[in-house]
């Protein structure tokens, strides 16, 4: 709490004294106020004003399907190739080639294939989680204890059961940093494909207001990326540890 | 020296009427280093029958473990075969559960999960298998930790828990690979004891490795002898002591010297 303290403060005080003009540095109070206009307010008191729930709507699912279809394949896929030596021969080469590439190159591809829009996000957001998820299930899986897995054998698990009983929860605690850190670049590169002229979302209005010359909006959008990133990082975390005796026990 | 020379004699060949638990006929493992054989172990044969609790014991890297993990079906030998009560051994099962020298519990799972573990894989129902659960819990002292994660005992109760999650499933085999080998002498001694009473009451049969021979003692009914380079079986034993065995008799110390002249 400290460092926010201290950069509001300073912030303030830079406003007030005009070190710097406020078309570059709005004070707080001017941000305050865009913020809740943006938030409550009605469409006729300005053009980003009453927009928030439905841009925050808009992002939340492009980042909640990105996020969701790169776990849906990269945790598998992590896993697998994690344990099986064929899997992980298979895909290392290429996944790692892949992942050399700039996400940000992937944008005018994304463009021609996909248009402006959900699609372009999501999959930009998708392609940007795969790898922290992917990286961390693999190293994840190949670092579990053979003597659990030998345990259950001999307890009588077949490898399937396995994967589900003790793979996974033994595992977890890597599952879980690749799917923060997924999450995390998630928010990133939902940002990079709302740059593209899409008419909604937090992106949107961050490039929406530098074209209007709106600081104080830029500065919104920023501070919403931040909290909302920092709360669905929080739900996840929240989430698994609802579903997994393992991620509320290990550390 | 008389009486006691008797009480190490070969053991002879049961009568054929007894079936083996554990029988393994002409075992061998040969492992490739870097394109070189190396034989780990060569022509093993033994028998073990129902309610003996054996120790293997020998030198370190003798192959006691790559033995014990082709009985638990971890390991698949080069030549021979090994049966449990007539059935060829071919993988990893419930039939045959190891207590392994390192921690192996789940750490994700309280002392009662672990132990019920195996028993929610077959089709028991709930409240039996709970009730089996906490008269396992009671045998190895662990009531009160019932719902302690494996990060909160000592290795002395993680060890407890080991035993009692594989002896709620009642196997046939119960294999021990120096199970109290990382404990400190007391514990060590505890557990001893401990087994001794579960031994007596649950009559499983045991097959325990060790490279400690007064714990073979106190514990055996029958000692394995190996040595290694190759690894082979050099001498059975059977020790005819008295139980409850005292680690401090004579007789203990004069057994402990003669079997330690042999290797």
């Amino acid at each position: 709490m400290i460092i926010p303290a201290t950069v509001l403060g300073v912030w303030t005080v830079v406003g007030t004294v005009g070190i710097a003009p406020a078309y570059l540095l709005p004070s707080p109070v001017a941000i305050v106020k865009s913020a809740y206009l943006y938030f409550a307010g009605n469409p006729d008191q300005g053009p980003f004003a009453g927009r928030f729930f439905n841009d925050v709507g808009v992002s939340l699912l492009r980042v909640g399907l990105g996020f969701f279809l790169a776990s849906l394949l990269g945790l598998p896929l992590g896993i697998m190739s994690g344990r099986v030596p064929v899997i992980h021969q298979l895909l290392s080469g290429s996944i790692n080639a892949v992942r050399a590439v700039p996400g940000i190159s992937w944008l005018p591809l994304a463009l021609v294939w996909f248009g402006i829009g959900l699609k372009t996000t999501v999959f930009l957001v998708a392609l940007a989680a795969f790898f922290p998820i992917y990286l961390n299930a693999a190293s994840g899986a190949r670092q579990v204890n053979p003597i659990w897995l030998q345990s259950g054998a001999m307890m009588g698990v077949d490898s399937l059961r396995g994967t589900f009983l003790i793979l996974i929860p033994a595992a977890m605690p890597q599952l879980i940093t690749g799917l923060r850190l997924g999450l995390g670049i998630s928010w990133a590169y939902l940002v990079l494909g709302e740059l593209t002229g899409v008419p909604d979302g937090i992106g949107a209005v961050i490039m929406d207001a530098r074209m209007a010359g709106r600081i104080d909006m830029i500065m919104v959008g920023i501070i919403l990326i931040a909290l909302i990133g920092r709360l669905s990082d929080k739900l996840l975390v929240a989430g698994l540890r609802m579903f997994s005796k393992s991620a509320r026990r290990m550390k | 020296m008389k009486p006691l020379l008797k009480t190490i004699r070969s053991v002879s060949v049961r009568t054929e009427s007894q079936l083996p638990a554990l029988s393994a006929r002409r075992l061998s493992a040969v492992f490739h280093n870097e394109g070189r054989p190396n034989i780990v172990l060569a022509d093993i044969s033994f028998d073990i029958f129902p309610g003996q609790l054996i120790c293997l014991i020998g030198p370190s890297g003798c192959g006691k473990t790559t033995l014990l993990s082709m009985i638990a079906g971890f390991l698949k030998p080069t030549g021979g075969e090994i049966h449990v009560n007539g059935r060829p051994v071919s993988r990893p099962g419930p039939d045959r559960c190891v207590v392994f020298q390192q921690d192996a519990l789940f750490p994700w799972l309280t002392v009662e999960e672990n132990i019920a573990f195996g028993l929610k894989r077959r089709s028991r129902n709930r409240k039996e298998s709970r009730q089996a659960v906490t008269r396992i819990l009671d045998l190895v002292g662990l009531l009160p930790f019932r719902n302690y994660l494996p990060d909160a005992i000592s290795g002395g109760m993680k060890q407890r828990v080991a035993l009692a999650r594989v002896l709620v499933l009642r196997p046939e085999i119960l294999l021990m690979d120096e199970p109290f080998g990382a404990l400190d002498a007391q514990s060590r001694e505890d557990m001893q004891d401990l087994l001794l009473e579960l031994w007596g009451k649950l009559k499983p049969t045991i097959f325990f490795v060790t490279h400690d021979l007064s714990e073979a003692i106190v514990l055996a009914d029958r000692i394995m002898l190996m040595d290694k380079a190759p690894g082979r079986i050099v001498s059975d034993i059977a020790v005819n002591l008295p139980r409850p065995r005292k680690r401090e008799s004579d007789q203990f110390h004069l057994l402990y010297k003669t079997i330690r002249q042999r290797f």
